[in-house]
């Protein structure tokens, strides 16, 4: 059986410049059930071209990269081959153990293994060593990273050091994180701030590794983030693009050709919608990284493949709780990493942001890829994500004598506002009226079952007063053994969704480690079918 | 430890149950302890949505079906799932899955089903310290059902009495046990493990009477898949070559019988032994590690002679 162990120190790394961000909490176990064993390595043999594999030597050397199989022949496999180009300084067998570590979608695994035997031919060396007996695992914490390339750095902005008054630069960005920048400088100085595209960011100074530079970001505002977000999203997510680089009619285009819209029953015409969302949009492009960051992909030939958006939407127990929405991708197989990067960059995106938060998302069952990387994200990487089946019922709301009540927030969208209701296990939110494409996000959501809906009127008497609407229609998502509990006469029951998911901000690695395994698998199962679109 | 990712190979499996989210957690939680068959294996809730993927693919052959997966009962279900496979001339299987308590109804309509090999709790296949030691059962009673179905016993009995004849009684009981002990450890699939099964069997009958296998396309096949050429002499090279497993393993098979014939059985044992060091190929080190036991076959298969002489 798997058994938790005590917290370990993280050990240091002089390669690793993220290790503040190295959170170990509850991520570490040790294996050493047969099953268990057996399915960590055969994990990692089925995807060994996406997976690392190192040898870590005693002492502070860097860990050698190796080459890790076993006989494919064998169905009890009691012995790894290690193959290591260059000489090893490794000692004679039965002397020795090896320490192997693996990674794979963002795990970390690592074994002592016996070596067996050890030999060199033509340079390389092969390994072999005995099955381990034990293995721990580790959770990585640390955000992506990206190496900046020379010819990379041509096509990005400059980037400059202040110190006190003085400019020094332009410098040369080795690596970017959305925490941290490593920096080619070759005086000792400590900057005070780069200048990114124009922009002053305050920094900090970590170490100075390999004659690199490494300063941590100090986002000051949203400004910040997002200049160092769109700086590092071009090398990492290089088909990513904003979606103000785009008129409001291609991008109508891409939710039509998409079949996005159509999913969603409006009463808005083609024209009248276009017009209510080219205002909507030039809003959020106001708001950009402030609450909400829209971004769409393109092909290699810059045509529009798809978008996703994350917005600041709710508010429960006083956290800010930012949705998923407004996902369309094209559906060919040769743009399947492109959709996975309209999931991912959210991710990473929200977990670059400096405040706390939580996530939602809403997505249809159907789409048998979304149920994929949800299930296995909350129920395999990360269990105290909350990933349940919901009904989503239409409703209209008016304001009642008791619409004041409860407490509102508003957030300025453009010349719009947001208004929120938080309302303890029930939280709700309105406006701007195209925030999503469809209007979703008029919504009330409770994640717990539902006593009664006088809460939940509550909740719409109040946005529609706080509005300044006779009558809100609002899209009600409750646990789905409570949609009864929803009456009226105008109660519609919709079916684009049925799932909602919610997770913290210290979850969103393991999202993107399901969202890339999930890929991986789709891509090998080259099922066309089972790539979906999301709410 | 086993990592056994031939074991599935060649078709897709698919679960399908009505109730929210349950069939991705259990393909997700098969997919946890088997990672190697994650890409084969798919799930849905709506019986529609099944029909339409077994149709395009056209390559599930085992269904773990809920038994309220559908609007018509689980066999007829199973049954409309399966054909789109069966088009290939291969049985497909299945296994039915309860919530809760078993149903006395169900239980006795799987047994009446012979290509529903279970009746089993969605428990055994979503608590992770049972999904791994289910899949590796419903993986026997696989290849024992797909083998009794182009198989049945009567046509065992009167092949086997065909190969003992053309191959001798030592011959046969010893290879007949080798071939067993060989596949044991082997990361073959389920239709080559059949095949390792009864491929010297069908070699004799073709031999001796090959208007027997004429009329039966799968058994050639399974012939096929072992038959070919001979493996030489017991080295690293030979038998760490890239000819595929089973007609390796046959073939090694019959040069082990030839060299008990020769009386030699014992000397080349112990030249695989030598060889066998670590990193040496599988089947070398399995030589080593069984030496004793195969010995011990070379004896039974003798006694086995006399004491039908007697």
């Amino acid at each position: 059986m798997s058994q938790r162990t005590s917290l370990k120190l993280v050990t240091y790394n002089p390669n690793d410049y993220s290790l503040g961000e190295v959170l170990v909490k509850d991520t570490q176990q040790a294996i050493s059930d047969s099953s268990s064993l057996s399915a960590i390595l055969s994990l990692f043999f089925q995807w060994r071209d996406r997976a690392t594999c190192h040898i870590v030597l005693e002492g502070n050397r860097s860990p050698i990269p190796a080459s890790m199989d076993y006989d494919r022949e064998d169905r009890f496999p009691s012995e790894l081959k290690l193959t290591v180009v260059n000489e090893v300084p490794i000692g004679p067998p039965g002397t020795h153990k090896l320490k192997i570590r693996i990674e794979l979608f963002r795990q970390c695994y690592e074994f002592d293994s016996a070596l067996l035997d050890a030999s060199v031919s033509d340079g390389i060396c092969l390994f072999i060593v005995g099955m381990p007996g034990q293995i721990l695992s580790f959770k990585q914490r640390r955000l992506p990273r990206v190496t900046v390339s020379v010819e990379d750095a041509g096509s990005l902005p400059d980037c400059f050091g202040l110190l006190g008054s003085e400019k020094l630069g332009p410098l040369r960005v080795t690596e970017i994180g959305t925490k941290a920048i490593r920096i080619a400088l070759k005086i000792e100085t400590q900057l005070e701030s780069v200048i990114l595209g124009g922009t002053e960011i305050p920094v900090e100074k970590v170490r100075i590794s390999k004659g690199d530079h490494i300063y941590s970001f100090k986002f000051a505002s949203h400004v910040h983030l997002g200049v160092v977000f769109d700086y590092y999203r071009q090398l990492a997510y290089p088909h990513i693009r904003p979606r103000c680089d785009f008129t409001a009619e291609e991008l109508l285009g891409l939710y039509s050709d998409t079949n996005y819209l159509g999913k969603f029953q409006t009463e808005a015409t083609a024209s009248q919608r276009l017009d209510s969302l080219k205002d909507a949009w030039n809003s959020a492009s106001q708001e950009f990284h402030r609450i909400t960051a829209d971004y769409v992909s393109t092909d290699d030939d810059n045509n529009l493949t798809g978008a996703s958006s994350a917005s600041l939407a709710f508010f429960q127990f006083a956290k800010p709780v930012w949705v998923f929405h407004q996902l369309c991708a094209k559906t060919l197989p040769h743009l399947l990493e492109q959709s996975g990067e309209l999931y991912t960059w959210r991710a990473d995106y929200l977990a670059s942001r400096t405040e706390d938060l939580s996530v939602l998302a809403w997505f249809d069952s159907k789409s048998r890829w979304l149920e994929r990387i949800y299930v296995k994200f909350a129920f395999h990487k990360n269990r105290s994500a909350k990933l349940r089946p919901v009904a989503v019922i239409r409703k209209n709301f008016s304001p009642s004598i008791n619409s004041g009540s409860l407490p509102t927030k508003k957030e300025r969208f453009g010349n719009e506002f947001r208004v929120m209701v938080d309302n303890v296990n029930s939280f709700g939110g309105a406006y701007p009226k195209f925030l999503n494409a469809s209007g979703i996000l008029d919504a009330i959501v409770s994640l717990e079952p539902v006593e009664s809906e006088s809460a939940l009127n509550a909740i719409g008497a109040t946005l529609a007063s706080a509005v300044g609407a006779d009558r809100l229609r609002l899209e009600v998502s409750v646990p789905f053994e409570n949609k009864d509990k929803i009456t009226g006469s105008d109660c519609e029951l919709l079916h684009d969704v049925d799932r909602i998911c919610s997770f913290d901000k210290s979850s969103l690695v393991d999202f993107i480690a399901s969202v890339e395994h999930s890929i991986a698998v789709t891509q090998r199962k080259k099922v066309l079918g089972e790539v979906g679109d999301a709410a | 430890m086993e990592i056994h990712d031939r074991a599935w190979e060649g078709f897709r499996i698919l679960v399908l149950g009505k109730t929210s989210l349950l069939p991705m957690q259990i393909e997700q939680s098969i997919a946890s302890a088997h990672p190697d068959i994650e890409v084969q294996l798919s799930s849905f809730e709506s019986y529609d949505q099944a029909f339409k993927f077994c149709k395009q693919e056209g390559n599930v052959g085992f269904f773990l079906i809920t038994e309220d997966a559908a609007d018509v009962p689980f066999n007829s279900a199973f049954k409309e799932l399966a054909v789109h496979y069966e088009k290939n001339g291969f049985p497909a299987f299945g296994a039915i899955l309860y919530h809760g308590e078993p149903n006395a109804f169900s239980e006795r309509l799987v047994s009446k089903t012979p290509q529903l090999l279970e009746y089993l709790p969605t428990s055994v296949l979503l608590n992770p310290n049972q999904v791994d030691m289910t899949m590796r059962q419903l993986w026997q009673s696989y290849v024992l059902s797909f083998e009794q179905k182009i198989l049945p016993k009567p046509l065992q009995d009167s092949l086997n009495a065909l190969a003992e004849d053309r191959l001798g009684v030592e011959s046969f009981h010893f290879i007949s046990r080798l071939t067993n002990n060989l596949s044991s450890e082997l990361n073959l699939s389920w239709l080559e493990n059949v095949a390792l099964k009864w491929a010297y069997v069908l070699e004799a009958v073709e031999e001796s009477a090959p208007a027997v296998l004429r009329p039966s396309p799968h058994l050639r096949s399974l012939l096929q898949l072992c038959k070919g050429p001979s493996i030489g002499n017991i080295t690293s090279d030979n038998l760490g070559s890239q000819i595929p497993l089973s007609k390796k393993v046959f073939a090694l098979a019959k040069e082990l019988d030839l060299a008990r014939t020769q009386g030699k059985l014992g000397k080349i044992l112990d030249g695989a032994a030598s060889l066998a060091k670590p990193g040496a190929p599988k089947l070398l080190r399995h030589l080593q590690k069984h030496k004793n036991t195969i010995l011990t076959f070379e004896l039974d298969a003798k006694n086995i002679k006399r004491e039908r002489l007697a």
